[in-house]
């Protein structure tokens, strides 16, 4: 009696396990996307994104879903949702994303929708035009953009009696005070002139100030600005060794956060995390330029874009509409401290977030919005930096100049293409 | 009664039962079944058919027949230099791995004092993940800020090295890395229980012998221990050619150059970072045949003890 009652309860617990398991599996499968009408709306993002509760403020007949993913999977994540005709009706989306979906017809064409969202063209900062040229419209609007800076330790400079860097510098004068500003005690270098290169998009603004395109026609186009800016650098580390070697791997040191190096060149993003809280005083100034070359830094950006089977499109233009007026693009600016790609909105400054000891000199900031060019970022992001890494191979002295210059920018070419 | 009831039900065992039974098996197994099926098996065969298409996960993926083995094979291809790194990287990983749980298990299984303590701490490494681990060791091998190199420059080093940037001594931070790993844990877990199973007499009757330390070390604890032995070699094996992604992702990229990118990086990156869905299948089946190849090797040892 009792072994026949735990068989049947031993089948029960079979059938259930087999059910449950196949339910699972049914329910992975189903679609997440909401209903057909015009009140609910998908939004993806990575990380965090902070205006979206004064947009709710501001339409609270827009019922909001926030699609929320980590920095990391962002992009792999939203590639599937496509894939599984389950993308966010609003998609926020990197550079090279945004370019290979505007191609790939995955997102809408938003031109004739531009006046009606109350979006004046003439008011974008050059980059965004350039961006929209290459891509044959604008398929979605940048939220705000970085860009890339120098940074300097107003008090070394002081205690070297070195002149403040103005936006005339040249590569030569960067050197030159890198090297009034390197200390050394028994052969050890207890403060470097200036920091190596850590983030790959240093370098690619570097090629650009030595006269390359940087990109051309979905392609990297370097030769000799990347020739120039490789002996430039390499100068600066095994002549003059006023920089640091470059190490490889995940990058979680910054010398001159740690007051180790007089200056560094980086993303403008550092202003409001890295150093605002730095305990000594320091200031910006536009990235120096090559002899015989021309303005350039990479801009960075993400955009709004709308899914072309997204079916809330009346509520995804009216997510975009708010978010590029007035009123979205400064709650923008103060909350993620990047400038409006509106020039009128970006001269009023909201975006500039003071740190405790700087800087000052924001003009460099909006003089670097204006010349800087979406560049590296909207190609398929490993093979620039695989292509980094071979740089700084040859500034370790692992391989040679023409191998960077031919082989690794062919090598890079032709995994972009393949990614196409 | 219950043992009339079992003999009645012994009685009732004919055909329609013993298949109710085995329905209720197949019941018992269906989640794992159906989970291998779906998230395992399907993936495998899909990207055995994805390897001979080339798709950038966007629209149809389109046929190519061997294209993709055609560029792995070609002079420019990044195979060769890829499946070497790898190879090196999991015999510096498997051994570094293989050795420190043995040490930390043998550690466990001596007479101290806290010895749960000991086991807390060197069991916590194993629960942190890679990610931080990582971050934490570049920070430490930082040529600059780290701390290797402050200890070094204490004792008189004036020139420290560039350990992440240098071809050679970024395979000692990695070395250093596996000790740290998941796997590292959980070997010592089962050495630990290995160790336990060796009988004490043996040790008894080698000390009568008059085995030194290291003798009994030789011949009785590593043949009592050989079966868990191979069976570390073979998971860690597998995990890291499986898993080297995760560890050298974090911790130097593939760098400097392109000295420590590993197979399973460079697959992630075809597929994820560069859309070429095709070549990284191509790429994952020549992973799937290599580790298969050496699985089945293992096995074929493991049979003969």
């Amino acid at each position: 009696m009792n072994v026949r009652l735990r068989n049947g309860a031993k089948k029960i617990v079979a059938a259930v396990a087999a059910i449950a398991s196949l339910g699972a599996m049914a329910a992975c499968g189903s679609s997440t996307a909401s209903q057909s009408d015009d009140n609910t709306l998908t939004f993806s993002y990575w990380d965090t994104f902070p205006v979206l509760s004064e947009f709710k403020k501001d339409n609270p007949d827009i019922q909001l879903k926030e699609v929320k993913v980590p920095g990391d999977s962002y992009n792999t994540k939203i590639n599937q949702m496509i894939l599984g005709n389950n993308a966010p009706d609003v998609m926020l989306l990197q550079e090279a994303d945004y370019v290979r979906y505007a191609k790939n017809g995955v997102i809408d064409k938003l031109d004739d929708k531009l006046a009606d969202m109350g979006v004046k063209t003439d008011d974008f900062l050059p980059a965004i035009k350039g961006i929209a040229d290459d891509v044959d419209g604008y398929y979605g609007l940048s939220q705000g953009m970085a860009t890339e800076i120098m940074y300097y330790n107003k008090d070394m400079f002081d205690a070297a009696g070195v002149a403040y860097p103005t936006s005339d510098w040249t590569w030569d004068d960067y050197a030159a005070a890198a090297q009034k500003l390197t200390k050394t005690e028994g052969g050890q270098t207890t403060q470097w002139g200036s920091d190596a290169p850590s983030f790959n998009g240093v370098w690619y603004s570097l090629a650009g100030q030595g006269g390359d395109a940087v990109v051309k026609d979905g392609k990297l186009s370097l030769g000799k600005g990347l020739k120039a800016a490789l002996e430039y650098q390499n100068k600066m580390t095994n002549e003059l060794k006023v920089q640091p070697a470059p190490s490889s791997g995940s990058k979680v040191s910054d010398l001159f956060a740690a007051g180790q190096a007089a200056m560094t060149l980086g993303g403008s993003w550092l202003i409001a995390n890295t150093y605002k809280d730095v305990d000594f005083n320091w200031d910006i100034a536009p990235m120096p330029a090559a002899p015989n070359g021309q303005d350039y830094d990479s801009l960075h950006t993400s955009f709004f874009a709308i899914s072309s089977s997204s079916k809330h499109k009346t509520a995804a233009y009216k997510f975009l509409k708010w978010m590029m007026s007035e009123k979205g693009q400064v709650a923008l600016e103060k909350a993620n401290a990047n400038i409006s790609p509106f020039k009128s909105v970006g001269d009023k400054g909201d975006y500039q977030i003071q740190g405790k000891h700087g800087p000052s000199n924001w003009d460099a900031f909006t003089e670097a919005a204006e010349q800087g060019k979406f560049g590296y970022t909207t190609v398929a992001s490993t093979p620039t930096f695989d292509l980094y890494n071979q740089i700084n191979a040859y500034i370790l002295g692992q391989t040679s100049e023409n191998d960077v210059l031919k082989t690794a920018v062919d090598k890079a070419n032709k995994d972009i293409e393949s990614a196409q | 009664m219950s043992t009339a009831a079992v003999s009645a039900s012994r009685k009732d065992a004919k055909k329609p039962k013993r298949r109710s039974d085995a329905a209720a098996g197949w019941g018992f197994l269906s989640p794992w079944i159906i989970g291998f099926l779906l998230f395992s098996g399907f993936p495998i065969l899909f990207s055995f058919y994805l390897s001979l298409t080339k798709w950038n996960l966007l629209g149809k993926p389109q046929f190519v027949g061997l294209q993709n083995y055609v560029d792995l094979m070609s002079g420019d291809s990044e195979l060769g230099k890829t499946l070497l790194v790898t190879f090196v990287f999991t015999i510096i990983n498997v051994g570094v791995s293989i050795l420190f749980s043995l040490i930390l298990a043998m550690l466990l299984n001596s007479k101290v004092r806290f010895k749960g303590l000991f086991q807390f701490f060197y069991y916590v490494p194993t629960i942190m993940p890679s990610v931080v681990m990582a971050g934490c060791m570049t920070l430490m091998f930082n040529p600059q800020l780290g701390i290797v190199n402050y200890v070094l420059k204490l004792i008189g080093v004036t020139n420290p090295p560039n350990w992440t940037g240098s071809n050679s001594l970024v395979w000692v931070v990695v070395a250093y890395a596996s000790v740290f790993t998941f796997a590292t844990g959980q070997q010592m877990l089962v050495f630990s229980a290995a160790l336990k199973d060796v009988p004490t007499e043996l040790y008894e009757a080698a000390s009568l012998d008059g085995a030194n330390g290291w003798q009994k070390f030789c011949h009785v604890t590593i043949p009592g221990i050989a079966p868990m032995m191979l069976f570390n070699v073979v998971s860690c094996t597998v995990n890291s050619f499986n898993g080297a992604f995760t560890l050298l992702y974090p911790l130097t990229g593939g760098g400097p150059g392109d000295a420590t990118k590993v197979l399973g990086l460079l697959i992630y990156d075809k597929a994820f970072k560069s859309f070429n869905m095709g070549q990284a299948s191509a790429l994952a089946v020549v992973l799937f045949i290599i580790v298969a190849i050496i699985g089945a090797l293992q096995f074929k040892l493991m049979d003969r003890k």
